[in-house]
């Protein structure tokens, strides 16, 4: 396997010791407009927290802003990856030290495929002079798709290019397992998902929990939570973190709502 | 055939050796060039007198008002228009004197020909250097030579359809070509045979403030088959130099051409280019059109549907980098019922680059069941890009259609992040989603070429790239 | 004429000294039926709003009908919806020149063209959106039909885009064409005759741009 720039080292596992996600203070600005403020929170590796509350919360903003989205800033507080702060850092040096943003919408890359995408993100985490191993990545590649239950054919379709919900989730899942990411950041990964597709998430998540990964999961839905058990369940109200709690809090939120 | 032999990136034609020329009209345009050319090709009056009058109409026209350019804006004083090393023109390589072959080798092309063409001619400057087809195309009654030994040698199938498809009074250019050309090639293909493999020209413009004039007519018997690829380098001078072809193709009944040109002149290079089809009843021409080099390109491959059932179709990429502008489209004419005519044009403009599409699809004379469907898309890099589209269509008759879609956009921020929220680098990034642009059409290319085409846009991006002029903006 | 944002006015040209105000900055629906040619130029300002809908249908008058409209959208918010329809017959000669530009960020255009050009008529449809540079994100788009019902009629067209690398999305469709045979085979077989087909079928394809003329109210006719 080839030897690659993050922290993974010959398997992809981390020792729970290792490092976090580390949020602290951080406010969030779309232009002029602060859409999170004063956000304070620590993913480790293993864990799963979840962030829920009301659409217009800052949720979305939030997780896009920590993966370096243009059109979102970090105003003030830090953000640290293993140690590393990712306040000057281009989306895609965050994404190679192990930071997955699965998007709630994905864009459509037509022209681009689903292999050509993952063959040009795997040979980017490789260190510089070194070629990817073709024949391994497929092999790979269809494990995979294998493992979410797609066909193969997918791999050659435009990525995300006339997708339904669900494969656009798929597609994001399967991008996941090849990428082998140490924090998850998933924007309602379930929304859409019909009784199997869920099922195949909450699999695929708590695999990917064991082997090592973070995971801040942003839901609206119960359901998905009572199989994975959070570490953390987390509340955003207008931008504010307002209060933090187990399964208890979710399962409170469900019942009354956010008021 | 191994797909990496083929390089158009202007850096491989980038190189200039130094050559002693024996025959060189002199710089200047005037009636003692022509006499010149003519004279030492020996030529027969009747083509002299069409040079002088061509000469002529140079002198008359003017660019149309559309035109991005001016006849003026070029000094015809200091262009060499004719420059031979009075070499003759080989069939075998061990012919080709040394320092001629060294440039053809450093290019490539007798690799190619050993690999995967049918027949090759090289032109140096303005004479043809080597010519050669294989035996069993020249049993067959194949011909494929320069267009003076094409003259000369075989006057009975040039003669009727020289300058029958492009007339010397269409434009500056055209005429201009009229009155020097020199070069290009005459290919005949006798009805039913059925070329498999390409036919190739290479064009190398090696002297400084030259012109190179070729002119190309083919001819396709009915039935006959025929794919015919033109490729072109010259080296990066800081002088102007001019490329003015004119390219003629008759395509009897039922037969097929394709015609294949991937440009990639240097940024000093005028190249104004008339290239027109004359389809017959049945027959089918393609014109896979690729323009990424020269700093002004106005070329505009049309097909004339002249016979029922006819159809022609124009592929188009282009790429425009700052300070290049690359005019190009598609012209169709339905002159006949039940004729069909396709067009899809990309272009990519990067930094200051501007792409421009002139179309024009006439279905004007009173037939019936014709169709045309044209698409246009432009994708602009940055905010000096300049994409525009001028796409003219005219319809009468009963039970035609035409169809045209258009769009130009911008690569999406979201495309980009979502890239490189995968940890590709945004140079990377803008490769693929460039790549991706052109995928569709690029997928009609013949697969070697294709391949080729990617590596060198992608090229051409990471050029403008790491120079840190990237999309944003 | 009052243009108070917040509301849309409504306005019908109707004598031949009417026309739409140089500037807008308000929201405006104008409806212009007048068989007549005209030059018009107008500016749209911040979250102005022109809805603009044109039909020029000169009946059985001979004769040649140009028309231009420019239209300029200067500032983030401005918009406008522009309608077309042209129906020439006979021996008429009819033109647009119909140019949108987008001269700020946040500037949208939409512009929907229908021409039915019939016996001997000529018709030509110049359309063209351009965009300055360096403004943000806007979008346009123009979507053109134009039906040929007779052998002797005319119709050309051009729609032209001139955009300088921005944000602005920018489409265009434009399809000339007959009345399509499955259609007309459908009506005749339900016993139509081809003529009366045609006027369907015709009368189908106007209705689009047609519906969008709202009812006249007493006030509004200029």
């Amino acid at each position: 396997m080839e030897k690659s720039l993050d922290k993974g080292g010959t398997d992809g596992k981390v020792s729970p010791m290792d490092g976090a996600l580390s949020l602290q203070n951080v406010c969030v600005d779309h232009g002029d407009r602060r859409l999170v403020r004063d956000f304070s929170l620590e993913l480790r590796p293993e864990e799963l927290r979840v962030l829920m509350g009301p659409n217009g919360a800052g949720k979305s903003s939030l997780l896009k802003a920590l993966a370096g989205h243009p059109d979102y800033a970090i105003s003030s507080g830090s953000v640290l990856l293993d140690g590393f702060s990712v306040a000057a850092a281009s989306p895609e040096e965050r994404a190679r030290r192990g930071l997955f943003l699965a998007f709630q919408s994905p864009v459509a890359l037509p022209g681009i495929s689903l292999a050509q995408l993952l063959r040009a993100a795997r040979q980017e985490r490789l260190l510089p002079g070194k070629s990817l191993d073709i024949m391994a990545f497929y092999g790979e590649l269809h494990g995979a798709l294998d493992a979410l239950g797609m066909d193969r054919s997918w791999s050659t379709r435009s990525t995300n290019d006339g997708f339904s919900g669900g494969e656009q989730k798929r597609c994001e899942l399967l991008q996941i397992l090849l990428l082998k990411p140490r924090y998850l950041l998933l924007d309602e990964i379930d929304s859409g998902l019909d009784v199997d597709a869920l099922r195949l998430v909450v699999q695929t998540l708590r695999s990917l929990q064991q082997e090592g990964a973070g995971i801040l999961l942003v839901t609206h839905y119960q359901r998905l939570l009572e199989s994975l058990s959070p570490d953390g369940v987390h509340l955003l109200q207008d931008g504010s973190l307002l209060r933090s709690g187990g399964m208890e809090l979710a399962r409170e939120l469900d019942v009354k709502g956010f008021q | 055939m191994a797909p990496q032999d083929l390089d158009f990136s202007s850096a491989a034609g980038d190189f200039s050796y130094g050559t002693d020329y024996a025959y060189d009209a002199g710089s200047g345009l005037t009636e003692d060039t022509v006499r010149y050319i003519s004279g030492h090709k020996e030529e027969p009056r009747w083509l002299l007198e069409f040079r002088l009058e061509a000469l002529e109409l140079f002198r008359r026209l003017e660019m149309p008002d559309w035109a991005p350019m001016k006849k003026s804006d070029l000094d015809y004083e200091n262009i060499r228009c004719y420059l031979a090393r009075g070499d003759g023109t080989g069939n075998r390589w061990e012919d080709v004197p040394a320092e001629v072959k060294e440039t053809f080798d450093r290019l490539g092309v007798p690799e190619q020909e050993k690999k995967f063409l049918a027949g090759v001619e090289a032109q140096f400057d303005s004479e043809m250097a080597y010519a050669n087809l294989k035996d069993d195309l020249q049993r067959q009654g194949v011909i494929f030579v320069s267009s003076s030994e094409g003259l000369l040698r075989y006057e009975s199938l040039f003669r009727p359809y020289f300058g029958t498809v492009v007339a010397a009074a269409e434009n500056p250019f055209s005429a201009l070509n009229g009155a020097v050309f020199s070069g290009g090639s005459f290919i005949y293909v006798p009805p039913g045979v059925k070329i498999d493999r390409p036919l190739q020209a290479y064009f190398r413009i090696n002297a400084e403030r030259s012109g190179q004039f070729e002119r190309t007519l083919i001819v396709v018997g009915e039935n006959a088959r025929v794919t015919y690829l033109e490729g072109c380098t010259a080296p990066k001078f800081e002088t102007a130099t001019l490329h003015a072809a004119v390219v003629e193709v008759v395509v009897l009944a039922g037969a097929e051409v394709q015609y294949i040109t991937v440009q990639n002149w240097s940024a000093n290079v005028y190249n104004l280019v008339t290239k027109r089809a004359l389809a017959h009843q049945n027959a089918t021409v393609r014109w896979i059109d690729c323009n990424v080099g020269s700093r002004l390109t106005m070329k505009y491959p049309s097909v004339i549907l002249a016979g029922e059932g006819a159809s022609g179709s124009v592929l188009s990429i282009s790429v425009a980098k700052d300070g290049q502008l690359q005019d190009t489209g598609a012209r169709m004419v339905h002159r006949a019922s039940k004729t069909h005519s396709r067009v899809v044009a990309k272009s990519l403009s990067i930094g200051g680059g501007s792409a421009i599409y002139r179309g024009t699809i006439s279905m004007a004379g009173g037939f019936e069941r014709c169709r045309s469907h044209s698409r246009c898309d432009g994708l602009l890099l940055r905010e000096d890009s300049i994409s525009r589209t001028f796409p003219h269509m005219d319809c009468g008759g009963t039970g035609n259609v035409i169809e045209h879609e258009a769009s130009v956009s911008k690569i999406s921020d979201e495309q980009l992040f979502y890239l490189r929220q995968r940890g590709i680098g945004e140079s990377q990034a803008l490769g693929l989603l460039v790549n991706g642009f052109f995928d569709e059409l690029i997928r009609e290319f013949p697969m070697e070429y294709g391949v080729e085409l990617k590596r060198l846009i992608e090229m051409e991006m990471e050029k403008v790239t790491t120079a840190g002029e990237v999309s944003r903006g | 004429m009052a243009e108070d944002s917040g509301s849309e006015v409504t306005i019908f040209l109707e004598s031949a000294a009417a026309a739409l105000p140089a500037e807008i900055s308000g929201e405006l629906c104008a409806v212009d039926g007048r068989a007549i040619s005209a030059e018009e130029r107008v500016t749209i300002r911040g979250h102005g709003r022109l809805r603009y809908i044109l039909h020029v249908s000169p009946g059985e008058a001979t004769g040649t009908i140009h028309r231009r409209l420019r239209c300029e959208l200067v500032a983030p918010g401005a918009s406008a919806e522009i309608f077309v329809l042209l129906h020439g017959k006979k021996k008429q000669r009819l033109s647009l020149d119909l140019h949108l530009h987008h001269g700020a960020g946040g500037t949208h255009s939409a512009s929907t063209v229908r021409a039915v050009a019939d016996g001997g008529s000529h018709l030509k449809i110049i359309s063209e959106i351009s965009s300055a540079p360096k403004i943000g994100p806007c979008s346009a788009a123009v979507d053109s039909r134009n039906l040929l019902l007779a052998p002797t009629a005319r119709l050309a067209t051009a729609p032209v885009l001139s955009i300088h690398g921005n944000g602005i999305a920018c489409t265009h469709g434009a399809t000339i064409g007959g009345p399509r045979p499955d259609e007309l085979f459908y009506l005749r077989s339900r016993g139509i005759c081809e003529e009366a087909a045609k006027e369907l079928l015709c009368a189908a394809f106007s209705s689009e741009i047609l519906s969008k003329i709202p009812t006249r109210l007493p006030g509004q006719i200029i």
